[in-house]
């Protein structure tokens, strides 16, 4: 295809996927290293809860995003959501984080 | 559907469904400025201390293609219906509109409103999510002190503290001849059913608070002399706001009476007053904050569900034997208090019907929904 401007694949898309990977590997194993974990909206002020020294933060809206584009776990948290009572068309994001935290 | 004028309480009813023509009435024998509220959260006290009107915006619940454009299909019915009034016309008395923090939808209803539809004043007070937390009254009041000035700048006048506390004893009067109405309704075979107290809040979210009260005071009176017994299944309406009398009306011509009711249209409008304070800003902010909470405002880790004691106690207080719960669609923080609600009305041995509002309600089907959980209250 033409385009007006040249392109090419990202050069650091599987470096990028390493450090998400790394990323999520950090987070699971953060108990068991004694650090702290928590969790919270990708725009809260993290800052201040790095006061706190060593800890992992696992981004609301990045995992939501991760668990939308694997379906097999979107839709197991669907279904447990619905079966909760949980209406189908509140937030697909807020049930991937609910169902899966 | 149509709607009936009640024999006792006629001027309540015709109040708010001729509520424009009442604001344009008003505003020409007075002279005053006429403003519009989005939400429940507004501190109306403050519009009146400035000797202003303020109104409660409302949907006209026809079908409309307006505010599509502007806002998204899958906002709850009542934001749009509102912008949709607003995008047409209807409200082109307002001289100004204010938006209190409370729900993202309702948000961006006024948003749109604020750039399409001509208003010389519009307005966002921050209301605090977390009503319950210890800097919430600080916080509150001084927004509401903003809130204020720039009331004072728009209208040209100053906002006494003496018209200030005025303004809080009018509306506490309005709150507590309402709360006398409910009351009647705690009766075996109430003098009010759930048609007339939905108009008597209506109307006074569109009205005068002063003469909304006289009106609801010549009321009162006739509803205390009544020998009109309302005989029937007592259930209580819980829900998103809900202005639709006709919906009301239909469940109590299927055998039932409406004895109370738990939304932003009843007991979460009017049900607590104020509490002495030196500084009225101080007692308007911890007025609102007390109030029964609309579950976009129910947070608080130390005192969860806050709205779901306030429904039992009511149920209990009202001998309430049904639920039916009314919710806008797509209401996400009605719908997420869902499953906790229907939960806690279950462990009370109270059953519930959920019924979901559009613009427009499929009345046939609601009909046979609410004749079916009646027959399972038998």
């Amino acid at each position: 295809m033409r385009t007006k401007y040249p392109t090419k694949p990202f050069e650091l898309w599987q470096k990028a996927k390493e450090i998400r990977l790394q990323n999520y590997k950090s987070i699971m194993n953060a108990k068991a290293e004694g650090k702290l974990l928590f969790t919270g909206q990708r725009g809260a002020p993290t800052e201040i809860v790095a006061g706190f020294g060593d800890l992992e933060f696992l981004g609301m809206n990045d995992y939501a995003a991760s668990i939308a584009h694997d379906p097999p776990a979107a839709l197991e948290a669907f279904e447990l959501l619905e079966a909760r009572g949980y209406s189908r068309d509140v937030c697909a994001y807020w049930r991937c984080l609910w169902a899966r935290p | 559907m149509s709607t009936v004028q009640t024999s006792i309480a006629p001027g309540l009813h015709t109040a708010f469904q001729q509520r424009h023509q009442y604001a344009r009435e008003w505003k020409a024998r007075t002279g005053g400025k006429v403003v519009g509220f989005f939400c429940t959260y507004v501190p109306e006290e403050i519009v009146y201390a400035a000797g202003m009107l303020p109104v409660r915006l409302f949907g006209a619940h026809q079908p409309q293609e307006v505010s599509e454009r502007h806002i998204a299909t899958m906002y709850c019915p009542y934001c749009r219906d509102v912008l949709a009034q607003g995008l047409l016309g209807r409200y082109d008395y307002l001289d100004g509109v204010v938006m209190a923090n409370s729900c993202i939808h309702l948000r961006q209803a006024f948003e749109s409103w604020r750039i399409h539809v001509p208003a010389s004043f519009t307005y966002f007070l921050y209301m605090p999510c977390n009503v319950r937390q210890a800097a919430a009254v600080e916080v509150l009041t001084g927004e509401l002190r903003e809130f204020q000035s720039a009331l004072e700048s728009w209208g040209g006048r100053t906002i006494s503290k003496t018209a200030l506390k005025k303004a809080i004893s009018v509306y506490d009067t309005n709150r507590r001849l309402l709360k006398q109405a409910y009351e009647l309704r705690k009766a075996d075979n109430p003098p009010i059913g759930g048609t007339e107290a939905l108009d008597a809040v209506l109307a006074a979210q569109t009205m005068d608070k002063q003469e909304h009260s006289k009106l609801l005071s010549g009321a009162l009176e006739g509803w205390k002399r009544s020998s009109t017994a309302r005989k029937g299944a007592r259930l209580m309406v819980v829900g998103s706001e809900d202005d639709d009398i006709g919906l009301v009306q239909l469940i109590e011509s299927l055998g039932a009476v409406v004895v109370t009711d738990e939304s932003c249209t009843g007991t979460r409008y009017f049900w607590n007053e104020s509490e002495p304070d030196g500084d009225p800003l101080s007692a308007i902010a911890r007025r609102y904050l007390k109030r029964p909470p609309c579950p976009s405002k129910d947070i608080d880790d130390e005192e969860p569900h806050q709205r779901l004691k306030f429904i039992l106690d009511l149920a209990q207080q009202y001998r309430v034997k049904g639920v039916v719960i009314l919710q806008q669609k797509f209401c996400h923080p009605h719908e997420l208090d869902y499953p906790n609600l229907v939960k806690a009305l279950q462990e009370k041995g109270l059953p519930a019907v959920h019924l979901e509002m559009d613009i427009t309600i499929p009345y046939g089907q609601f009909r046979t929904r609410i004749e079916a959980f009646m027959e399972m209250l038998e």
